[in-house]
């Protein structure tokens, strides 16, 4: 018999039994559901962390101290860091009053960074310019401002007490407005805007999601909100971030601005370094244990289906024993007895898989925590069709095998 | 010589062997059309699916176009039962999901000589020599018992076979489908094909060109 025909008769019977056909697609879908979602997930993961890599370097450690390091002591460090080390400094404060031409606006935080900003896990458009040296040194007035796309399921970044329904959002305004070269209020003083950052839409930002910056800022020198702000010199803390050329050299950093920052605040002053490649070593790490594991689960699922159908199949034969008998009487050898019904679990392996990949898809869209960034893969469709199919391949195999070897006689007296 | 046999003997081992077939030696010549009679359980059933290739006799020779079928292997069983042996049974044994024209067809699927494209107008073909044209798309449940037959006859004629055994071929139906089924039947028989007939009915024997009567298992 040809596949074409296989096919036909295959599909005929499936339909004609349909609450029979739907448990059996039914349990081969949730375990390649669970496959598909693990899968996802773990391919995701790893894309980010290799793209986070990229965009990175790994030669970058981070810390935080919660004391304000002035531009002496910035100046001091990069003294005793590698030669070619940045060090980037970056503080926050979040009750600004602001206004753009008298109109007041909200929902942002304002930071003081400095250029070596830029030096890792940078992914923004560069509209105007970013800050130069010039500006830390001058103490500069002027802002640069992270402007996001519109996302589609936007997840709400306002802070609450931004919301009283009166203050215009700077992110609507920043829409509508193209704030580049203008003047705004802050505090006050009064900021040109030197330069727009425009972020990547949150599907395609690959950075780690500690660098995934997705709140709304305004950026100015680092020197410029010291002067602007002293009351907060007290309490401020500060981002340190410090990228070398390469491994090797962070460790040498670490060291030396563990020791730096002791000389600085005392002995007793334990800072916690991160190096940015042990991070991405646990993150690797994780992704494959979750991996592990949740393959594990969707293993046992996979069985679970494949007994389905080897449960289904064999009940099959018995109910068309007597149609097997026709067959081999006109003719059908026992391989295309044997095809006939792995084609048939073939075709209900294949209806599991595109309702284990549509479940698969609505987990991962509903519940994954990266849900926004995830894309689906080849590789992972793929696998997950060549899972079911081999599943009910395998589990089918041995009743169509029985069936295969009944006698035409004996299979034509079957009543 | 399309069918000879030597010494057949089939025996049945259950609670006790049963010869169902005991020493039966038979030869039919090509165009011949032999009713086989008997009582119920005198061994013309399991003749005659010893001579359809759908059993093997315990022991004897069985020749079918001067071929030995002993320790044949079942590929070639299904390829010579597929091209050469047309089945008509007492009851029908259609596919009762398939429509009559599919039923028509199914033997030809399974025939790996025939192109795909041909299949089914061949199949409208033997439905129209049977007239049952308009019944093309309806289900084998939605036919009276003799025009099933009919299908089964056109079935039977789908690979062109030279040999039709047939069981019982009007056991389930009335005396009018009967005869026309036995019409059916001699006139393929004129046409140069060799036929096989199993029948209780002496009537219906009597339309053959030969009659062969068994009792216990052996030709009397």
């Amino acid at each position: 018999m040809k596949l074409p025909d296989l096919i036909v008769t295959g599909w005929a019977e499936i339909i004609s039994h349909k609450m029979r056909s739907f448990l059996s697609v039914f349990a081969i879908a949730i375990g390649i559901a669970t496959t598909f979602y693990t899968l996802s997930i773990l391919s995701q993961n790893y894309r980010n962390i290799n793209r986070t890599a990229e965009i990175s370097g790994t030669g970058r450690l981070d810390s935080q101290v919660d004391r304000p390091i002035s531009m002496e002591q910035h100046r001091q460090l990069m003294q005793v860091l590698p030669p070619g080390s940045s060090v980037s400094l970056r503080t926050e404060e979040a009750f600004v009053l602001a206004s753009y031409k008298e109109q007041p606006f909200s929902g942002f935080s304002m930071e003081g960074v400095l250029p070596s900003w830029m030096d890792s896990a940078f992914n923004y458009e560069v509209e105007g310019r970013f800050f130069n040296w010039q500006d830390i040194e001058n103490k500069h007035r002027v802002a640069v401002i992270i402007v996001y796309p519109r996302e589609k399921n936007l997840r709400d970044m306002y802070f609450l007490w931004d919301n009283h329904g009166v203050d215009t959002k700077l992110e609507d305004m920043a829409k509508h407005i193209n704030l580049l070269n203008q003047q705004i209020t802050l505090n006050g003083e009064t900021f040109t805007v030197v330069g727009i950052l425009r972020a990547p839409r949150v599907e395609k930002d690959f950075r780690a999601a500690r660098d995934q910056e997705r709140r709304q800022l305004i950026l100015i020198p680092y020197s410029t909100w010291g002067e602007m702000l002293p009351y907060r010199l007290e309490y401020a803390s500060t981002d340190l971030r410090i990228v070398t050329g390469d491994e090797k050299t962070a460790h040498l950093a670490q060291a030396e601005l563990t020791s730096f920052l002791r000389q600085q605040f005392g002995r007793q002053f334990n800072p916690n370094i991160r190096l940015f490649r042990n991070e991405l070593l646990l993150a690797r790490k994780t992704a494959w244990y979750n991996l592990r594991s949740m393959f594990f689960i969707g293993l046992i699922a996979m069985i679970a289906g494949g007994i389905g159908i080897m449960n289904i199949t064999m009940v099959i034969i018995f109910s068309r024993t007597r149609e097997i008998g026709i067959r081999r009487a006109l003719g059908a050898t026992r391989l295309d007895i044997l095809v006939q019904f792995l084609v048939e679990a073939l075709l209900l392996g294949l209806c599991g898989a595109a309702g284990g990949i549509v479940l698969g898809y609505l987990a991962v869209v509903h519940m994954a925590d990266n849900a926004a960034q995830m894309t689906s893969s080849w590789w992972v469709i793929a696998t997950a069709v060549l899972l079911a199919l081999a599943t009910s391949f395998l589990f089918a195999l041995y009743p169509a095998y029985q069936a295969s070897k009944l006698k035409p006689v004996d299979a034509l007296k079957y009543e | 010589m399309v069918i000879h046999c030597e010494h057949l003997v089939k025996i049945y081992e259950t609670t006790q062997s049963f010869r169902a077939l005991d020493d039966v030696s038979l030869d039919i010549e090509k165009g011949d059309f032999v009713s086989i009679m008997g009582p119920s359980g005198c061994g013309k059933s399991t003749l005659l699916n010893i001579l359809g290739l759908l059993d093997e006799p315990t022991s004897g020779e069985y020749l079918l176009n001067g071929v030995k079928t002993a320790h044949m292997k079942d590929f070639v069983r299904s390829r010579l039962r597929c091209n050469n042996i047309g089945f008509v049974f007492q009851s029908f044994n259609l596919m009762p999901k398939l429509s009559v024209l599919q039923n028509i067809a199914l033997p030809m699927r399974y025939n790996s000589l025939i192109p795909r494209k041909e299949i089914l107008p061949r199949a409208r073909e033997l439905l129209r020599r049977v007239g049952l044209e308009q019944k093309a798309e309806n289900t084998p449940l939605q036919l009276s018992g003799g025009q099933c037959q009919r299908v089964a006859c056109a079935r039977a004629l789908a690979n062109r076979p030279e040999i039709i055994l047939a069981d019982e071929p009007t056991g389930n139906l009335d005396s009018k489908s009967g005869a026309e089924i036995l019409n059916l039947l001699q006139e393929l028989n004129q046409n140069g094909l060799t036929i096989i007939m199993v029948t209780h009915d002496e009537k219906i024997a009597a339309g053959a060109r030969s009659i062969i009567r068994m009792k216990d298992g052996k030709i009397v």
